[in-house]
């Protein structure tokens, strides 16, 4: 079956990791694993400027981190500075979680003392930025800072958002809305160097 | 990306997401979910994720029968801990499909299109698991079971030896090999290793 979404999420950049759980099983060979936007955003249930932060967040950090290597799943620590039950950082937590395998209690608790997910997403922490990776074999650590300001939210948006959800949309409304929802997403993919600061501590 | 062959010949579930819908996401919010997006979340393809993957669609299609089910519509109940064993593992499976978390993911909009609180552990139900519509209150049980489905005695034995690090490169890759031949006799033997009620 072909799904229908927004064209810009087929040129995205896409995320390949290695695997120890994967190669250990038998699933992928060499445990070469490759993520992209359209898989995170079908997760969240959405796409939007949150799940792109994350996104493009654990993109560039595992960069930082690794350089030319692959990134290894289950090697990374993820840190948020908020609780989890906070709307923001949940919903970036799943997504990073999603690319990385980090956890907080619900994921795979490993085989002698090998390939475990758990206790490797981290909430109330404390440190400027948005999220915080950290390559546990290395203790390499790296902050990511995500800041929207460059990119404006066109103010028809939120008129149309409030109508789509008091019911008070028609169809060509409802459909702008979505426009320029998505429009604002693929924009910040492609001003991603403007939005997003790496620091490495 | 190299994986088994049984992966692409597994079935998948389209539901409709009315989240993905509103923000401009999928056309009418479809959206399908294949074994192999589970896997690759899930780090790995085992007897526990294939179970939780099977369950969730044997589920979902009593509840819903020849409609498209509805991604975040449905509140699902464990009987387990979600700390113990695979409960979690089986868990983050079941959420990737309907959207349900406990008190993770997206709070929702003026009332709608919440994920948190559509996922109970430690429920009071004589099965695995309960999967319910939140639209009609209708539910069903279900419970897995695959120890029907024998696996090759080699496989402890080299599991052993992996674990150890004694294995060769040829005694890896047959584990592996008789591990995902396990899961695709599971996925061949639907029937026999799920109950939904």
């Amino acid at each position: 079956m072909i799904l229908n979404y927004p064209t810009f999420f087929k040129t995205r950049p896409t995320i390949k990791l290695q695997d120890p759980l994967q190669k250990f099983l038998g699933t992928f060979q060499d445990g070469v694993v490759e993520f992209n936007y359209l898989e995170i955003t079908k997760n969240a249930g959405h796409s939007c400027p949150d799940v792109t932060g994350a996104y493009l967040m654990t993109l560039r950090a595992l960069k930082a981190l690794y350089k030319d290597k692959l990134p290894v799943r289950g090697e990374i620590e993820v840190s948020f500075n908020k609780d989890y039950t906070d709307d923001i950082t949940s919903v970036m937590a799943d997504a990073t979680s999603h690319i990385t395998g980090a956890t907080l209690k619900l994921g795979f608790r490993g085989v002698e003392g090998k390939f475990s997910r758990i206790d490797k997403l981290k909430f109330n922490e404390t440190f400027e930025g948005d999220i915080r990776f950290k390559r546990l074999d290395n203790q390499k650590t790296v902050i990511a800072q995500y800041d929207l300001d460059s990119i404006p939210i066109d103010p028809k948006q939120d008129i149309l958002m409030s109508k789509v959800l008091n019911g008070e949309a028609t169809l060509s409304e409802a459909i702008e809305f979505e426009v320029l929802w998505q429009q604002r997403v693929e924009k910040i993919f492609n001003h991603a160097a403007d939005v997003i600061k790496i620091i490495e501590l | 990306m190299n994986y088994p062959k049984f992966f692409e010949t597994a079935p998948t579930i389209r539901l409709q997401d009315p989240l993905s819908d509103f923000l401009g996401t999928f056309e009418d919010g479809i959206v399908e979910f294949n074994y192999l997006d589970i896997v690759k979340s899930a780090g790995h393809s085992c007897p526990t994720v294939s179970g939780a993957y099977l369950c969730t669609i044997k589920a979902l299609k009593a509840l819903y029968q020849d409609e498209t089910p509805v991604r975040g519509d449905i509140y699902v109940r464990f009987k387990s801990d979600p700390l113990e064993g695979v409960a979690g593992v089986i868990a983050n499976v079941v959420t990737q499909i309907t959207g349900a978390t406990q008190d993770s993911g997206f709070k929702g909009l003026n009332g709608k299109f919440a994920r948190n609180n559509l996922m109970e552990f430690n429920a009071d139900i004589q099965t695995q698991m309960e999967f319910k519509r939140l639209d009609t209150g209708k539910s069903v049980t279900v419970n897995y079971d695959p120890s029907s489905i024998g696996g090759n005695p080699k496989m402890q034995e080299l599991m052993g030896k992996l674990m150890q690090g004694v294995a060769s490169s040829e005694e890896k890759k047959e584990f592996g090999e008789l591990w995902q031949s396990r899961v695709e006799a599971i996925f061949n033997n639907i029937d026999k290793v799920i109950t939904v009620s």
